[in-house]
């Protein structure tokens, strides 16, 4: 008996522990990245099959870890492993049953860690988003160009099952349980309840749109460039640079709306055929990792298990002050600062509060299915199935206790975005990026003449700053 | 014992095991646009060209030379247009409407390539180009699509536009578009 009791510990102990830990790669892979070391041959860690339950995600990681590192070509193929998956997800998908069996009972007995990740809208979004640049580091528009449509799609896929979403959330939210839940855990999802009831949806991202619109104006399409602009400008209607695009463009579009715009006073900027232009693109920090809360639900026949649910705490990082100097020939400098675009962790906050009553419910339905094993298991362990039922009771137990939540997520995005836009009447040769007045780097490689325009790619992980020019546009 | 053992090693195999997935019917059931469905559309543009007496009573049988240029994605899929082009030549070659000019001289075609960057409307590129190989038409096409996502399923409408256009007058003397709505049979939520 003392045997099989042994086995039921070791086979949950197997069941939770068999799964690698997403967070401890990718902490690895972080601080690889902030001292500058990353290596293919760490990397290797996350090129795991496609029937991982970490596929999708891994995938995602590396293509972003590759951009990183300016080797557009990996980028494109892990970006288009995670795109291609997405894809499959789209289709009418038949699950194979032997899998559907493993995974449901995986899942039943562990956590969410044991399904399937498959991502939200705002990474997909992402995906294809760096995919696009990837194209343009190497010279080709026109493909950049399709995954810049491609991303607008999944963004207008987001805003057609947001509503829906949102409500099936409200209904989950208000509907009556069997069960009560200990004060912390009621404290985390009355949070993102209140998360869910104050923002703006987790997919708009102004820093896509407006990025977005301003390659598809390098591509000569000045009608999709100035919808890009409008959108970024509705996602977040202060910020300077998009104002001043949308009413650049505005001017050669469309009149009416132009003078809509002129009557708020925005200060107008010439036609960039007069101009050498350089937009600066800095990517802070990355997004901080999903933690995990345990406390206690309650049904009512008295029983209590414990329960793990997944959440973000506030961010105690703000952003940067980034000033960036750009120099003439003759060495006179303008300078510029940044603005913030986009706070990638806060749509992920949003997207975790607009899945949290699904995710309660599967949590409280899980535990529940392993209470009634112990509790099988108990009763059968009295009579001559003793071994069976001391098995599953100990199975039950063990799972219970070891119940841990999904704090999987798309780690190696940036924290905040933040970007400005460099007009100058003179070429611009020499650019100097200042982060908080105590770090610094210079791009002494960069000549953009008049009529031309460059994309500058700043990514800022704390501890080292890498930094790349994406695009050059020839003269106009 | 080994009816116990089975269950403990289940439950280590099951940790980890995720979902794979099978396509129920590529052809059909997919919203991406398909190998089969580019052929088709090729081949109802190709075959609506080739058959057009009004057409071809206008090249008036003496085998004009024709420039294909390329066909560009519109789309939000990265789709082989090139290998679209050839299926087009292939059609066009075997219905000896036009004598196809073969784009084989180095010179001519790094001066393409200023063309091609010079950021032309197509239709002036397609001139500039067909100028500057001495066609007395050229071709060229856009392949497009509208995403649209009606209750939960997602709908992609493809557009492939075939111009044929005179390079002295200017003038779109051929044009005909085929189409192919692709519906997705997943719900989804």
């Amino acid at each position: 008996m003392r045997v099989l009791f042994k086995l039921g510990l070791l086979g949950v102990f197997l069941l939770l522990a068999a799964c690698s830990s997403h967070h401890a790669i990718l902490d690895g892979e972080i601080a690889r990245l902030q001292s500058n070391t990353v290596a293919e041959k760490n990397l290797k860690k996350l090129e795991v099959s496609e029937s991982s339950n970490d596929y999708l995600l891994f995938m995602q990681e590396l293509a972003r870890i590759y951009f990183i590192t300016d080797d557009a070509s990996n980028s494109l193929l892990y970006g288009k492993k995670a795109t291609d998956y997405y894809n499959m997800l789209d289709e009418k998908a038949v699950l194979a049953a032997s899998k559907v069996g493993s995974s449901l009972l995986a899942s039943s007995f562990g956590s969410d860690n044991n399904l399937d990740y498959t991502g939200s809208d705002y990474e997909r979004a992402f995906d294809y988003f760096y995919s696009s640049l990837n194209y343009l580091k190497k010279g080709d528009i026109n493909s950049a160009m399709i995954d810049i449509r491609a991303s607008s799609d999944i963004q207008k896929l987001a805003v057609a099952r947001r509503e829906a979403r949102i409500a099936a959330a409200h209904e989950k939210i208000n509907s009556k349980s069997n069960y009560n839940l200990s004060g912390d855990i009621k404290g985390i999802i009355d949070q993102n309840a209140k998360i869910l009831s104050d923002t703006q949806s987790s997919f708009l991202n102004a820093y896509i749109y407006y990025i977005s619109g301003n390659i598809r104006e390098l591509a000569g399409d000045l009608n999709g460039a100035l919808v890009d602009y409008k959108l970024a400008l509705s996602v977040n209607p202060t910020n300077l640079y998009i104002l001043q695009d949308v009413l650049r463009l505005a001017k050669i579009m469309d009149v009416s709306y132009y003078q809509s715009l002129a009557l708020n006073n925005v200060k107008e900027i010439a036609d960039y055929k007069q101009k050498a232009t350089v937009i600066v693109v800095y990517e802070q920090g990355f997004v901080p990792a999903k933690q995990e809360i345990r406390g206690t639900v309650w049904l009512f026949d008295g029983s209590f298990y414990t329960i793990a649910l997944p959440y973000y705490p506030e961010s105690k990082i703000n952003p940067a002050r980034v000033i960036v100097d750009s120099f003439n020939a003759r060495g006179e400098v303008q300078s510029a600062k940044m603005e913030v675009i986009a706070d990638i962790y806060k749509m992920a906050r949003n997207d975790l509060a607009e899945n949290y009553p699904f995710i309660v419910a599967r949590q409280v339905s899980r535990v529940i299915s392993k209470g009634v094993m112990q509790s099988v298991g108990k009763s059968l362990a009295d009579d001559k199935n003793g071994g069976l039922g001391l098995l599953m009771y100990s199975a039950g137990a063990m799972a219970s206790v070891l119940e841990t939540a999904d704090i999987r997520s798309f780690r190696v995005l940036p924290h905040y975005v933040l970007l400005t836009k460099i007009n100058s009447f003179d070429s611009i040769n020499k650019l100097k990026i200042s982060v908080d007045s105590n770090r610094s780097i210079e791009i002494g490689d960069i000549s953009v003449k008049l009529g031309e325009t460059a994309i500058v790619y700043v990514v800022d992980t704390g501890n080292y700053i890498y930094y790349k020019v994406i695009y050059k546009s020839r003269k106009q | 014992m080994r009816k116990y053992l089975s269950i403990a090693l289940l439950l280590f195999l099951s940790a980890c095991g995720g979902t794979s997935y099978q396509a129920v019917d590529k052809n059909t059931a997919s919203s991406m646009f398909s190998a089969i469905d580019q052929k088709m559309l090729v081949e109802t543009l190709a075959s609506k060209l080739v058959n057009d007496q009004s057409f071809k009573a206008e090249l008036g049988g003496d085998k004009p030379t024709l420039l294909i240029d390329t066909i560009k994605n519109k789309t939000s899929e990265h789709i082989d247009t090139e290998s679209m082009t050839d299926t087009l030549k292939v059609s066009i070659v075997k219905s000896r409407l036009f004598s196809i000019i073969n784009r084989e001289k180095m010179d001519i075609l790094a001066k393409e390539n200023a063309i091609a960057q010079s950021g032309l409307a197509d239709s002036q590129r397609a001139t500039e180009l067909g100028r500057l190989w001495g066609a007395k038409y050229v071709m060229y096409g856009n392949f497009s699509s509208i995403v649209n996502f009606v209750g939960s399923q997602k709908q992609t409408y493809y557009k492939f536009t075939l111009i044929v256009q005179n390079i002295e007058t200017g003038e779109e003397v051929w044009i005909d578009e085929a189409e192919i709505n692709k519906v997705s049979k997943k719900g989804m939520f």
